[in-house]
């Protein structure tokens, strides 16, 4: 406090204060950094090593392109061990022949994770496609067509109060709703069918579509659809008014000026969030665990059985059975990403074999999810480029 | 009151009887009376909030977009036939009276697609009939020399004068009858203004041409008829030079003069 200088300033608290409260911001900023980078360095530093082998070419894309199997793992006197299928470990085992000191099982630990990979994307494709159509229709009627009173912020609320439904709610909506409930064409109505409808050819029969992609990916589809309506009606509402104006001036109807003048402009941000809604699909667990997902299953949804077809079936017979393999895939349960950490983290004896395929998958997962981000954002940065205004 | 001089009516085409329009309980224009000459072009002034850009755009409907606005009552007529009878489709309504609007928008497509906009939305498909209305409307808005190599690019890559420009082109492609301004100029600097001007002018006598305006001088310079608003009635409407030059009301003088804001 020199009278000299009238700046000097005096007011010590306030400035301890001010100190004081920079440290703890920053500090709590500098915490969620640590957090997220020891979460990602410690599933890097223990799931990379499934997809790296110690010889040339070093990675191991076998944990990518196999099913999932139980491990074996053979130790022999000499104390060597190794892991390896069950088909293999009979051949060691074999050769090994007294020279056998021990042999351990875990299920669900070998082989790879092309199953819950292809199942979870398929989930994924039909969540997204049933919520964007879904979320979009609702948030054009929202943002253009509805008049904003009682009726618009009662579908609002609902909307809000749909995003913090709990997931596992979810999961039970879905079962009792898609699986047990869900309307299908059959002749043959099952007994557990809630009821049926005769359409005179055949039955509407409300017996649900059983545990399948397709109801998984309807329950998904429940669980992304807030934060699909609600991007997206931003989306339509950062698309300035003007266009809208000029459209309608210039004579268009409300659909014509929606289609050429403000769906083409909201486009990359219904893109980005719903990259982000991709994200969210594929990382839930408990909407798939009553609905779609499976521990375990040894094929992957094409390879059912089918009836052979006799050897002089037409070409129109071949075509016919293979369009019956891609639409069966919906109708088939899966293995799902989430649900098979879940499984080899929850459902089995720990040890560290059954450690390193969990965190192999996780760490996949990551990267999986980490690489849709990355495509939102170039989208975002990219389209915007192209469309600004 | 409205104050008018005798040569005010002698063919209009959009006649404006008692017209009470609001937002919502917000009454916004009260009993307006006014006859708006055809291939004239009228000017409307006034403070902001004075309802006349509402009045404006309660002629081509485009007003219906905003959700509390509505007619209390009265009548807007083009050639004797009510705009907001039941019987009337505001989209055909629109065709046939362009809108132009302050800040110019052209969407961002190429400059051909913002041109034959209007005719698209109305189902045309020929490439040659959109090619030729594109040209010619681009001519009469005074653009074609300056685009007419760059037709597919963005429109948004013009200069601010040539957006708008384009957005004049945009409304009359579709060869309308009335063409409305609500304050064209007020994002232009002065050159571009004078352009747009000059347009306006030459274009007279094809369109009936209804501007909003904050500009008094501007109102000089193209307006054959000018009408003064202030607070959602027209206070006088005449000839421009006789409206500036010997105001019949205190108001509209206090307001010419620069002494009403």
């Amino acid at each position: 406090m020199s009278a000299s200088n009238p700046f000097s300033g005096d007011n010590d608290s306030a400035r301890r204060r001010e100190t004081a409260m920079r440290w703890l911001l920053r500090l709590g900023s500098y915490f969620v950094v640590f957090v997220t980078v020891a979460i990602f360095a410690h599933i890097s530093h223990k799931g990379l090593p499934a997809l790296l082998k110690p010889e040339f070419p070093y990675i191991d894309t076998s944990f990518l392109t196999e099913l999932p199997g139980t491990l074996h793992v053979i130790e022999d006197k000499q104390g060597r061990v190794t892991q390896t299928s069950p088909q293999e470990a009979e051949t060691i085992k074999k050769q090994l022949g007294n020279e056998l000191r021990s042999e351990k099982t875990i299920s669900y630990a070998g082989g790879g994770i092309l199953g819950p990979i292809v199942g979870t994307a398929l989930l994924v494709l039909v969540s997204v496609t049933v919520a964007l159509f879904l979320g979009v229709c609702c948030a054009i009627y929202l943002s253009e067509y509805a008049k904003k009173g009682k009726f618009i912020e009662m579908v609002r609320l609902a909307i809000l109060n749909l995003a913090g439904v709990p997931s596992v709610v979810f999961g039970l909506f879905g079962l009792g709703a898609f699986v047990l409930t869900a309307p299908v064409l059959t002749d043959l109505p099952a007994d557990r069918a809630v009821f049926v409808i005769p359409l005179g050819f055949t039955n509407l029969s409300f017996q649900g579509w059983d545990t399948c992609v397709l109801s998984g990916g309807f329950t998904l589809a429940f669980v992304i659809l807030p934060v699909i309506i609600t991007a997206s009606e931003q989306c339509l509402q950062a698309v300035p008014q003007g266009f809208r104006e000029t459209s309608m001036a210039l004579g268009a109807t409300r659909w014509q000026t929606i289609w050429r003048s403000v769906l083409p402009f909201a486009t990359p941000g219904i893109l980005t969030s719903t990259i982000l809604g991709i994200a969210r699909a594929a990382g839930e667990t408990a909407p798939i665990m009553f609905t779609a997902a499976l521990a375990f299953k040894d094929k992957l949804p094409w390879q059912k059985d089918l009836p052979p077809l006799p050897a002089d079936a037409g070409m129109f017979a071949h075509w016919e059975q293979s369009v019956q393999r891609c639409l069966g895939v919906f109708t088939e349960s899966v293995q799902a990403l989430p649900y098979h950490i879940y499984t080899l983290a929850a459902k089995i004896p720990q040890n560290e074999y059954s450690e390193q395929a969990q965190y192999g998958s996780v760490f996949v997962f990551l990267i999986l999810v980490a690489s849709l981000a990355a495509t939102s954002i170039w989208l975002r940065i990219h389209l915007r480029k192209k469309y600004k205004w | 009151m409205p104050t008018d001089s005798p040569s005010a009516t002698p063919h209009p085409i959009i006649s404006v009887e008692r017209f009470n329009y609001a937002y919502g309980d917000h009454q916004v224009l009260f009993d307006v009376d006014l006859p708006i000459r055809s291939e004239d072009v009228t000017a409307f002034i006034g403070p902001s909030g004075c309802g006349k850009s509402t009045l404006l755009r309660s002629i081509n409907r485009i007003n219906d977009l905003v959700d509390s606005a509505r007619v209390v009552s009265g009548t807007i007529k083009v050639d004797g036939v009510d705009l907001y009878s039941p019987e009337v489709d505001p989209i055909a309504l629109r065709r046939q009276i362009g809108m132009v609007f302050q800040k110019y928008n052209p969407f961002p497509r190429s400059i051909f697609e913002n041109a034959v906009y209007g005719l698209r939305v109305a189902g045309i498909t020929d490439k040659a009939e959109l090619m030729d209305a594109a040209e010619r409307s681009l001519k009469a808005a005074a653009l074609w020399e300056e685009v007419k190599d760059r037709l597919q690019e963005l429109a948004t890559g013009l200069s601010g004068g040539q957006q708008q420009r384009l957005c004049i082109a945009r409304a009359i492609a579709l060869q309308p009858r009335i063409l409305l301004m609500d304050e064209p100029c007020a994002a232009l600097d002065p050159i571009a203004t004078a352009k747009i001007e000059e347009l306006i002018l030459s274009l007279r006598g094809s369109y009936t041409f209804v501007i909003v305006t904050h500009n008094m001088e501007q109102a000089k310079r193209i307006a054959d008829r000018t009408t003064f608003f202030y607070k959602g009635k027209v206070i006088e409407t005449g000839d421009t030079l006789d409206l500036f030059t010997k105001p019949g009301n205190k108001l509209t003088e206090d307001y010419v003069t620069g002494r009403l804001v």
